[in-house]
């Protein structure tokens, strides 16, 4: 029995084990890739998934991509380098990842019919708006690239991208929610106010001691400084302007004449139908003499008077290509049909039909329909093109030529422009001083040349700048000529305005004082007609207002609607300030709901749809949040 | 004695008789083993096939709430959560008819097909954001103590503007002013400054404006 048990236990112990290493075999099978990888590469590692430096400058380039191409951009190429924008890629690049890693946990698929719609319908795989292999596949071998990994590159894609669109496609807005939308955005409020303008300073206040304003100057410098501005020198190279000498000689130009002559000829062409009697390959004497038999007969049809030749091509022609459209070849020029074709066609008039003509095909019957003539522009006639045309390829030329050396020399030496300007002949100009934002013309007006001119390299290091581009062949470098730092106003200059800002404190404080006892009164029951009378105002009154109200201060009106609802058989009173000193007395009596019904049904669902959208990409954005914080996140920066 | 000092035929014999003894052993192990690799690698097999057929399912759904196919969006979906309850797409799935029926103003059929989804997604941050979408829907029919008993099982922190706005709302057609202002001010609070959001979570906030303590009766200057 013992020695039984023993057996059992040590049979058990031989099965593990043997288990075991076929279990390992097959695990350890082809994953020694694992192994050999020393050097961490990854930018980011989002719970234990690496993305790589490659998957990150993939991203950043088309980032950059899109960004460079977007209408309106402002952005220039250094200003990727930015540490701000790399980590605003990562994030980007990070997200992906998190959906990723979400959609494997919860399984989600891209099933192959899906994968071949989505490689299906991008235009550039398409002939005539249908997918075509062919296209597909030269495609692939043009990016060096398998259709597995295009289509795993896709299948992520669309892995990423089911989830998110699942969450949008099924946001919605409830009836109820835009119904209460509209009970708050119509509301309306029916209100009386009075306007209470400031005091004239009286004697006392308009008399203000220089002594205050020394102090008030004192601390409030930051509100009297001049701007900070810069003027620059710059290099401006335009194509445009560029000085060049182009050789107008008639030699160069004919030459350059001959070169381009196409351009200037349009060749005759010939519109033509035909009927072929067709010959086998190697022809007998026989089969010759019947064919050309057979093509003097249908000849002399195609002749008579008042023959149609499209219906004897369609009953007669051995050339099934032109035979269902009678005979027709279109437009035809020097070159398209053989030699004896051509020199056949040479002979005839337009409307004419020749004897039958042998080429290597058979016999034809051909019926010139119309001929375009030749034309050759001469040189006389074009020579005032070609010295406009050589002028401006050597302005493009010079451009590039004097470009080039500029930008070396400035590359080697960007301490001054005046080397390069001198050695080059170019002129060095200045600009009037300008601020950050800019001048309303000249250089300066460019926003480039103005975030180039405060630019650390040019303000602070006093170098110059980088050749910065404005448009077809033109550029401009620019190098600093002035800085004048901001600098506090002298007190002279601003004793007037301070007087001013000092007396207008002193009234504001009346103002208030004014007003808060009016409030006081207002709310001790006294009727607002009679504060009215007593400031000299009007009570203005007003019924059913919307928050849109044009007519009315839009200050007021966000404070009217910011007001407590008014209790039953009550209203609420209230002191609102407003702008240069004046405040309004008000009493709200009444609020009342939207009523969205009025609304035309249309624009209800257009509501809906939009609250939908609203709700859609806020569950995003929330889902997003859920899964960084639940996620372990790793990032290299040092290695982006 | 060590294996080497037999000879060769010993030596022979010895592994012969080792076999023998355990020969049946090796080979029921290395079976074993097949078997669970074998095993294993069909299992996954069949689970991806499982979610393949979900997510075709799933586009069924989808394409019959294009279609306004009312008929064909039932089948599909009692097909999704019989039988392929456990994939996420019998969940969205659930959320697409009910994104249908609140479309269509049919709150019960849209309460239960959300109640579905949150009872069988295992994610926590898709069972938050189903609870949100299941709150909204009680909300429209006026059960805002069940709303809030819904956002209640949400993970604090998660959607929390959103959750917080929610119960404002709730606590709002509750009659508890004061809870809802405290609401929609955490929400406001948890919305990033440019938020689309903003301005009508602000425009609640206002139009709840507590009544100064006004003295009414105090006497004028």
């Amino acid at each position: 029995m013992l020695q039984a048990i023993r057996n059992m236990f040590k049979n058990w112990i031989v099965i593990t084990i043997f288990g075991i290493l076929v279990i390992v075999a097959f695990l350890f099978f082809g994953i020694e890739g694992y192994f050999s990888q020393s050097n961490a590469t990854w930018v980011a590692k989002v719970d234990g998934h690496e993305i790589s430096q490659q998957d990150f400058n993939t991203a950043f380039n088309n980032y950059r991509q899109q960004q460079l191409n977007a209408p309106g951009n402002t952005m220039d190429p250094a200003d990727f380098e930015k540490p701000e924008v790399k980590q605003a890629v990562l994030n980007q690049v990070v997200n992906r990842q998190l959906l990723l890693n979400l959609g494997d946990k919860l399984g989600i698929k891209v099933p192959d019919s899906l994968l071949r719609e989505q490689i299906a319908s991008y235009p550039i795989f398409q002939v005539n708006g249908k997918f075509d292999a062919t296209v597909y596949t030269s495609w692939l071998q043009q990016q060096g690239k398998t259709p597995e990994q295009f289509q795993d590159e896709i299948r992520s894609d669309l892995a990423t991208q089911q989830l998110p669109q699942a969450i949008v496609a099924t946001a919605f807005g409830t009836k109820a929610e835009a119904d209460a939308f509209l009970r708050l955005q119509l509301q309306t409020r029916d209100f009386s106010y009075v306007d209470l303008p400031p005091p004239a300073p009286t004697a006392a206040q308009g008399e203000v001691a220089d002594a205050e304003v020394a102090d008030y100057y004192k601390q409030h410098q930051a509100d009297f400084m001049t701007p900070e501005q810069v003027s620059v020198n710059y290099i401006d190279l335009d194509a445009a302007t560029m000085k060049a000498e182009p050789d107008l000689s008639d030699k160069a130009l004919q030459a350059r004449y001959d070169k381009e002559k196409s351009r200037f000829v349009s060749p005759a062409q010939w519109q033509v139908s035909h009927i072929l009697v067709k010959l086998p390959a190697k022809p007998s004497e026989a089969e010759k003499q019947d064919a050309l038999a057979r093509a003097r007969k249908i000849d002399a049809e195609a002749k008579a008077p008042g023959a149609d030749f499209a219906k004897l091509a369609e009953q007669y022609s051995d050339d099934l290509g032109s035979k269902r459209q009678g005979g027709d070849l279109g437009w035809l020029s020097q070159g398209d049909a053989g030699p004896e074709f051509q020199a056949a066609l040479d002979k005839l008039k337009k409307g004419e039909v020749s004897d039958p003509v042998l080429t290597s095909d058979g016999y034809h019957i051909i019926d010139l329909r119309d001929v375009r003539e030749g034309h050759t522009e001469t040189f006389a006639q074009v020579r005032d093109q070609l010295v406009q045309e050589a002028t401006k390829d050597a302005r493009q030329d010079a451009y590039r030529d004097v470009g080039n050396k500029l930008t070396d020399m400035i590359y080697n030496d960007p301490t001054s422009l005046k080397p390069a300007a001198e050695k080059l002949g170019l002129t060095i100009q200045t600009t009037p001083l300008f601020g950050r934002e800019g001048a309303q013309s000249g250089l300066a007006a460019d926003p480039k040349v103005v975030k180039a001119a405060f630019s650390d390299i040019v303000l602070q290091q006093g170098n110059a700048s980088d050749p910065i581009d404005l448009g077809s062949e033109h550029m401009v470098i620019i190098h600093i000529d002035k800085h004048v730092a901001a600098a506090p106003k002298p007190l002279a200059e601003v004793a007037g305005q301070i007087k001013q800002a000092i007396i207008q404190q002193r009234v504001d404080v009346d103002a208030k004082k004014a007003a808060e006892a009016a409030l006081a009164k207002l709310q001790g029951g006294e009727k607002l007609d009679a504060l009215a009378a007593a400031a000299g105002q009007q009570v203005q009154q007003k019924t059913d207002v919307s928050r849109n109200e044009a007519s009315l201060d839009p200050e007021l009106l966000d404070a009217v609607f910011k007001l407590a609802h008014p209790a039953k058989d009550a209203d609420t009173r209230a002191l609102v300030p407003l702008a240069k000193g004046h405040y309004a007395l008000v009493v709200l009596s009444g609020v009342k709901p939207g009523d969205g019904s009025k609304i035309p049904e249309q624009a209800q669902g257009f509501l809906r749809e939009q609250m939908a959208r609203a709700f859609g990409a806020a569950d995003l954005d929330g889902l997003m949040d859920a899964l960084r914080k639940g996620a372990k996140i790793e990032t290299a920066p040092d290695r982006m | 004695m060590a294996f080497e000092d037999y000879d060769e035929y010993e030596q022979g014999e010895q592994v012969r008789k080792w076999i023998k003894e355990n020969g049946i052993a090796v080979a029921v192990g290395v079976v074993l083993a097949l078997a669970l690799i074998f095993g294993w690698r069909k299992w996954q097999e069949h689970k991806t096939n499982h979610e393949v057929q979900a997510a075709s399912q799933f586009a069924v759904v989808q394409n019959a709430v294009q279609a306004d196919n009312k008929q064909a969006m039932a089948a599909a979906l009692g097909d999704l959560q019989k039988n392929y309850a456990d994939t996420t797409y019998a969940a969205f799935g659930s959320a697409a008819v009910a994104e249908y029926e609140v479309g269509k103003n049919d709150l019960k059929p849209a309460t239960q097909a959300l109640e579905w989804a949150v009872a069988h997604s295992k994610q926590p941050a898709l069972k938050s954001l189903f609870s949100l979408r299941l709150a909204r829907v009680q909300l429209a029919q006026d059960q805002p103590q069940q709303a809030l008993t819904t956002l209640a099982a949400i993970p604090p922190g998660d959607y929390a503007a959103l959750a917080a706005e929610l119960s404002g709302d709730a606590q709002l057609q509750l009659g508890k002013p004061d809870a809802a202002r405290k609401s929609y001010d955490a929400a406001l609070a948890r919305l990033g400054k440019d938020a689309p959001e903003r301005n009508s979570v602000q425009m609640k906030l206002d139009n709840l404006t507590q009544p100064m303590a006004a003295p009414t009766g105090s006497k004028a200057q």
